[in-house]
């Protein structure tokens, strides 16, 4: 089965091609790296891929269903989650309060209008549960807009977690932080669960070096430059040429 | 989500519950010591609380700055208005019903055409909305004997269980719908759904890329909101006894805006606050000079540069600073 499979996928801007025809697929709980230079069009593609974006032409299908038309949180209920590369919390709530509406999101009770959130011990549970693993429950009660960027960036990957999706799109997760952040970070992905689809986005190519991924696609100007292992990539002249520029054929990428 | 009051301890506790039941004694001796003027100002007052408070699930939990509340103040009060009059009913539950029945079918239609816009666009369209709505009300004279107004809405006979003839007893009576609005608003604002709300004013695409259909949410709170806001207008009328085309007005939209406002967004109690110390400087200003509407737009002025966050916001700041002090000690 394939979590994701996308068909001739093009969208434009006005006059301008941000997405140019692109094919990919994702088997299940394979884990794909998009790397590219900045305007090559991968958050748009993430857009796309979420329903933020309407395509122009061409199909996506999310584990085996085609849902290029369909609403946002059907996808998400289909087993979808993304991080956002600039920060898009809740920020004017607590960081368990962030946490327990991911958890609800997909749950019976996210129409409750009478019994108060908290009384949902469950919910409060399992954000225990989630937030003790990965080091946030001593913030627990503070604003997430007092969180550090660090600490931000983190609840941003545990709340894409908390519907426990089977296709998890990160853009840019490190984007950003210190060296010593971008190390806790890796940390969570590679201690992900196997069977999560993943794909990353990221211009550096340290992160997506570091983290063992099946494959690497390079987008350029809204089209696959290249796909292959992160040795055929590392190789790849074309790759070579939009990270380096034409003069530089001899040194390799970032390593 | 854990219970904020609860978070300081006992003692923190029973302040606040030492406070509020001070608070209700006051409500309930007041009429026996006030003047009759007195009574007919605080009763208005628990009916701008409703109405504002109801305002406030949209504005200050759901984020959507409608500036069209008084449609549902004003459909709800002619409801009324015109099954007394026009209808001979007398009953005064079977109208309340009739006029919360309509609030809802009109935030079912205008939530519709409205809930696709947001910020500045979703203002003007409920304010466009609710100027329709005024306008019908001002041009369907066979109905509505447009700017005459209607009189003679009598609180009549005995409504269940006591008498609202006097103002006394329509005071407890209003009184009591106060507080069962806001139990109701609270339990709405604190539920899981008062959350997702919450979490719709901090960033839609968050919400729905979390997985929910926050159209929806928007939608049901657009509709509660005017229910709530009826049961104001529907109060109203029966107080007035008379409904003109104001009650839909723009500047009853505004009145309530204000108060919410004054009162503080971000705090459930803010617009009841904000509905006391409003309609209070109201009434003791407009015994001096007819336009005291002058002075509210003084204090929205104020409000709007100064004091971001209302009087609600310095309560939270004040209820931080004891609570610091006290667990420091």
């Amino acid at each position: 089965m394939h979590a994701l499979k996308v068909e001739g996928l093009c969208k434009s801007f006005g006059g301008l091609q941000a997405i140019l025809n692109i094919s990919l697929n994702l088997r299940t709980g394979e884990r794909l790296g998009i790397i590219g230079p900045n305007g090559a069009g991968k958050t748009t593609l993430f857009n796309l891929f979420t329903g933020l974006l309407r395509p122009d032409a061409g199909r996506i299908y999310m584990f085996d269903k085609d849902v290029t038309y369909t609403p946002i949180y059907r996808r998400i209920q289909a087993g979808l989650g993304r991080t956002f590369q600039v920060m898009n919390l809740l920020s004017n709530l607590t960081v368990i309060d962030n946490v327990v509406l991911g958890i609800q999101a997909l749950g019976p009770s996210r129409f409750g209008m009478f019994r108060p959130l908290g009384a949902y011990g469950e919910l409060v549970d399992e954000a225990k549960k989630l937030m003790v693993q990965w080091g946030l429950w001593e913030s627990r009660n503070m604003l997430v807009r007092d969180l550090s960027y660090g600490q931000q960036r983190c609840l941003e990957l545990i709340v894409s977690l908390a519907s426990k999706p089977r296709l998890l799109l990160l853009d840019e997760p490190t984007c950003g932080m210190a060296p010593t952040e971008i190390a806790s970070i890796t940390n969570i992905i590679k201690n992900l669960d196997k069977d999560i689809a993943i794909i990353l986005i990221a211009h550096d190519m340290d992160l997506v070096f570091g983290l063992d991924l099946d494959r690497i696609t390079v987008l350029h100007y809204g089209q696959v430059v290249a796909t292959g292992s992160q040795q055929e990539i590392k190789i790849n002249p074309k790759v070579r040429e939009i990270y380096l520029g034409t003069e530089d054929v001899n040194s390799a990428p970032t390593d | 989500m854990e219970n904020v009051i609860l978070e300081g301890g006992r003692g923190r506790f029973i302040g606040y519950l030492l406070a509020l039941t001070m608070l209700i004694i006051f409500l309930l001796v007041f009429p026996q010591i006030a003047s009759s003027y007195g009574i007919v100002l605080v009763t208005e007052v628990f009916i701008y609380a409703i109405f504002a408070l109801s305002l406030n699930l949209l504005l200050g939990y759901a984020g959507l700055p409608s500036l069209g509340h008084s449609a549902f103040f004003g459909v709800s009060g002619y409801t009324i208005a015109i099954l007394v009059t026009k209808g001979g009913m007398t009953n005064f539950w079977l109208c309340l019903l009739a006029a919360l029945l309509v609030a809802a079918m009109l935030g079912f239609v205008f939530g519709f055409l409205a809930i696709r816009t947001f910020g500045i666009f979703f203002l003007m369209l409920t304010f466009a909305l609710a100027q329709f709505v005024w306008a019908v009300i001002w041009s369907w004279r066979s109905l509505t004997q447009g700017d005459d107004g209607l009189p003679g809405i009598i609180r009549s006979g005995l409504v269940f269980p006591i008498s609202i003839q006097s103002d006394i007893n329509f005071y407890y009576f209003v009184l009591f719908f106060l507080a069962l609005s806001m139990f109701l608003l609270y339990r709405i604002c604190h539920s899981p759904f008062g959350y997702v709300l919450q979490g719709i004013r901090e960033s839609e695409t968050r919400m729905q890329v979390l997985g929910y259909h926050t159209w929806k949410y928007k939608y049901v709170s657009f509709i509660l909101a005017g229910v709530f806001g009826g049961l104001a207008g529907s109060l109203k009328a029966y107080q007035d006894g008379f409904v003109s085309p104001l009650y839909a007005n723009v500047f009853t939209s505004g009145m309530a805006l204000l108060m919410c406002l004054t009162g503080g967004t971000r705090v459930f109690i803010g617009p009841a606050i904000g509905a006391v110390v409003i309609w209070l400087i109201r009434g003791i200003v407009s015994s001096y000079t007819e336009n005291w509407s002058l002075v509210l737009g003084v204090i929205f002025i104020f409000v709007v540069m100064f004091a971001r966050h209302g009087i609600g916001g310095y309560l939270i700041q004040l209820d931080r600073m004891i609570n610091r002090a006290r667990t420091k000690s």
